[in-house]
């Protein structure tokens, strides 16, 4: 098992269209890393060139200490998940764990044992004499992971391994995933485009957009210090609302002025935000997670200024909680949203939902489609952000480059980054 | 290159006449939304039944005669010209006696499957690897070599003739076996080198790639991913190359000149000489018959194989 580290690293094709630039990344040993991006974003190049089945253009990959930018992808010693998991249709169950050992010159005795071991774990013991084309997709994923495993690889690499399976499979083999590299204690470099799994699975992930890295961080560091309006829009289920208003000077404090409402700056966000003061008086793009936005009769005690006022157009019974769709109350100022388009953008809301924020209230709200809804609004986790750069306002300065955000994001969050114990 | 792709259209445009009822359910998908479509559709319906009344009135026509010939050729020499429809009362088998023993059918069957089998091996074998390189990967030459096999393609054999003889008398390969085998294996490569190449490139190249991350180099990856895999399509190329090799007449007439190596075609051509003098009509027949019985047996067993192996190779 190895550290895997990037420099740098570069991949343009002959064509000259690039697909990723200038990614530094530390996969430290025994990680389990996910490069999570919408699809086209770079990420799964970016496997592939630490496979050593595409080429690098520029920089430096290291798997250990040993620099493997001209290392075949046979010589490298990792294995990979494939997301149609490639296995030999010709082969049996038995012989396509194996093939990677007879490969290697791993003695028959030897090989015959590690099989079975790998099949007991994987549950896959009475198939080892089928094909592949006998098996249920669930049972081809689990031997395209026993193929990984039965091997002692430097690192293993799954590309999207789960995305062929149905909803119901996906969540168990995400489980079981997870479990077999902690047990292992295997580095691991995953790649995915479902922010779920990357958030389960992963004990760092890398958001990735354009053939750039957003942020790396441990998953609630991610979720809870977003760097960017990209990552805070992509990382979270329903996505975190997102929208412009104007931050103003209310006595002492700042606050923000939404719609009728003001919601007070309070100290715990100046703390992650501290370069917010030199913004009064401007527009910026504030951040509002749909839970945070409470119905106030469940919401316990307030304080002062954290009551959206907004008008319920649909309400949506989840069981477990009650989605809202809300918008301004009419009569007062709107606001306007803003969304992650298709090409990875986050821009103003195209469609004439322009002013709907999601609100996840307690299951038991009394609040029905046409009500005014009292919204108490989570102040301390409430997130801004510069319009002009996309970044979250911070103490650098505006503009500088997403890495800086994502090293202070990272050292915020007490359980970045910490491998886990073999 | 503009041989390459027009001999790869060449081979797609068989493949869809091996799989006829496709194309038509094809073109009658989608025809049910107006007028005008509905006349194309009454077109394309047109053509298809003229089609298919061609093949069938190819067919009966060929069983027919097959019929007849196998009948004819258990029939005695008068019966064969008083009543060419009847069918005997009682099977002769003296003609196939008469064409192997007389005229040595024994030797030429013999010396045909040598050469058949030895050639058919070798040019799958050589076209195999040929193939799987230029189909995976682009290397220096490469595409000097794709060129030289589509012309080599269009090269009539027969031009190559007189040099080849000048050249084997030199070194003593006329009236050789082998020598033949040389250059039907010289000659068959190319067009299987091409059928083989569209054949890999249909393969998933990412097998390949989970076999690299085992730890396979290229010549295992070869041996033991991607030749089981390309299976049908080998055994395409054989078939295909053993009926060309099996029905050869010309360079084994030319090369061969005694008659212990003759091949079948050419105990045929003998055993038809030998009929205008004696009228062993029903000889002839049986001759025939112990040609082409071979050749129907390993195609009636091998022909699901050959259309698979076609239509895997034009893709899904």
């Amino acid at each position: 098992m190895s550290a895997i580290e990037l420099r740098d690293v570069v991949k343009t094709y002959p064509d000259g269209t690039s697909a990723v630039t200038g990614i530094d990344l530390t996969v430290p040993d025994g990680s389990f890393t996910v490069l999570v991006g919408p699809s086209g974003c770079g990420k799964s190049t970016l496997l592939r060139m630490v496979a050593g089945l595409e080429e690098i253009t520029g920089g430096e990959v290291r798997i250990g200490d040993t620099p493997v930018n001209k290392t075949a992808a046979a010589d490298r010693n990792l294995a990979m998940v494939f997301q149609n998991y490639a296995l030999y249709p010709h082969m049996t169950v038995a012989d396509n764990i194996a093939f990677g050992m007879r490969a290697r010159k791993v003695p028959k005795p030897e090989r015959e044992k590690r099989t079975r071991e790998a099949a007991e774990i994987l549950g896959l013991t009475p198939f080892l004499d089928r094909r592949p084309a006998n098996l249920s997709g669930g049972q081809r994923q689990r031997v395209a992971m026993g193929r990984a495993i039965v091997r002692s690889p430097e690192a293993f690499l799954m590309d999207e391994p789960l995305s062929n399976l149905d909803a119901k499979l996906r969540v168990q083999m995400r489980a079981e995933i997870s479990l077999i590299q902690r047990r292992t204690g295997t580095t691991t470099l995953y790649v995915t485009h479902d922010q779920t799994e990357a958030m389960t699975m992963g004990d760092q992930v890398v958001v990735m957009s354009k053939g750039r890295i957003r942020q790396v961080g441990s998953p609630t560091s991610l979720y809870d210090a977003p760097a960017d309006l990209f990552v805070a829009s992509f990382i979270g289920a329903p996505p975190m609302n997102l929208v412009r208003a104007e931050l103003v000077r209310d006595g002492d404090a700042l606050a923000v002025a939404l719609g009728g409402s003001r919601l007070t700056v309070t100290p715990e966000v100046l703390a992650r935000h501290p370069d917010l003061p030199s913004y009064a008086g401007r527009e910026v793009v504030v951040g509002i997670r749909p839970e945070h936005l409470q119905d106030e009769e469940f919401a316990g005690p307030g304080r002062e200024g954290d009551l959206l006022r907004a008008e319920v157009r649909l309400r949506e019974d989840l069981g477990r909680e009650v989605s809202l769709l809300v918008n301004p109350v009419p009569g007062s100022s709107s606001w306007s949203r803003l969304v992650l388009d298709d090409s990875a953008t986050v821009e103003d809301d195209p469609t004439g939902a322009a002013a709907t924020l999601t609100a996840t209230v307690h299951q038991r709200t009394r609040l029905r489609d046409g009500d005014v809804a009292s919204l108490r609004v989570s102040l301390p986790e409430l997130h801004f952000f510069d319009p002009s750069t996309s970044l979250a306002i911070s103490g650098s300065t505006p503009g500088s480059v997403p890495g800086a955000a994502t090293h202070g994001a990272e050292a915020s969050s007490p359980d970045s980054t910490t491998p886990q114990p073999a | 290159m503009r041989a390459l792709t027009a001999l790869t259209k060449e081979t797609e445009a068989s493949v869809s006449t091996t799989q006829l009822e496709k194309p038509v359910d094809a073109v009658r998908g989608p025809a049910r939304e107006g007028p005008r479509s509905r006349a194309r559709r009454s077109v394309t319906d047109v053509a298809f039944f003229a089609g298919r009344l061609f093949v069938w009135v190819w067919v009966v026509g060929t069983l027919i005669l097959g019929l007849w010939l196998v009948v004819a050729s258990f029939k005695d020499e008068a019966t064969v010209f008083t009543s060419p429809w009847s069918v005997p009362t009682s099977p002769r088998v003296q003609s196939y006696v008469d064409a192997v023993q007389l005229f040595n059918l024994t030797d030429a069957f013999l010396n045909t499957v040598f050469v058949v089998s030895v050639s058919t091996m070798l040019v799958v074998a050589v076209s195999a690897p040929c193939a799987y390189a230029l189909a995976r990967w682009k290397f220096r030459g490469s595409g000097t070599l794709t060129f030289v096999l589509a012309a080599a393609v269009g090269v009539p054999v027969q031009v190559l003739f007189v040099p080849i003889y000048l050249a084997y008398s030199k070194i003593g390969m006329i009236n050789s076996l082998w020598g033949v085998i040389l250059i039907y294996v010289g000659m068959n490569i190319p067009f299987t080198t091409f059928l083989l190449v569209s054949f890999f490139r249909s393969l998933p190249g990412e097998l390949e790639e989970a076999a690299a991350m085992d730890g396979s180099k290229t010549l295992r990856t070869f041996f033991t991913v991607m030749l089981p895999l390309a299976r049908p399509g080998l055994s395409t190329a054989a078939i295909i190359t053993a009926i060309g090799l099996w029905n050869e007449f010309l360079i084994a007439l030319t090369f061969l000149g005694d008659d212990k190596k003759y091949t079948l075609t050419i105990g045929l051509l003998n055993l038809y000489g030998n009929m205008r003098y004696n009228t062993n009509w029903t000889a002839l027949f049986a001759g025939v018959v112990i040609s082409l019985l071979p050749l129907l047996v390993l195609y009636a067993w091998l022909s699901n194989k050959i259309i698979e192996g076609l239509t895997l190779g034009s893709g899904k």
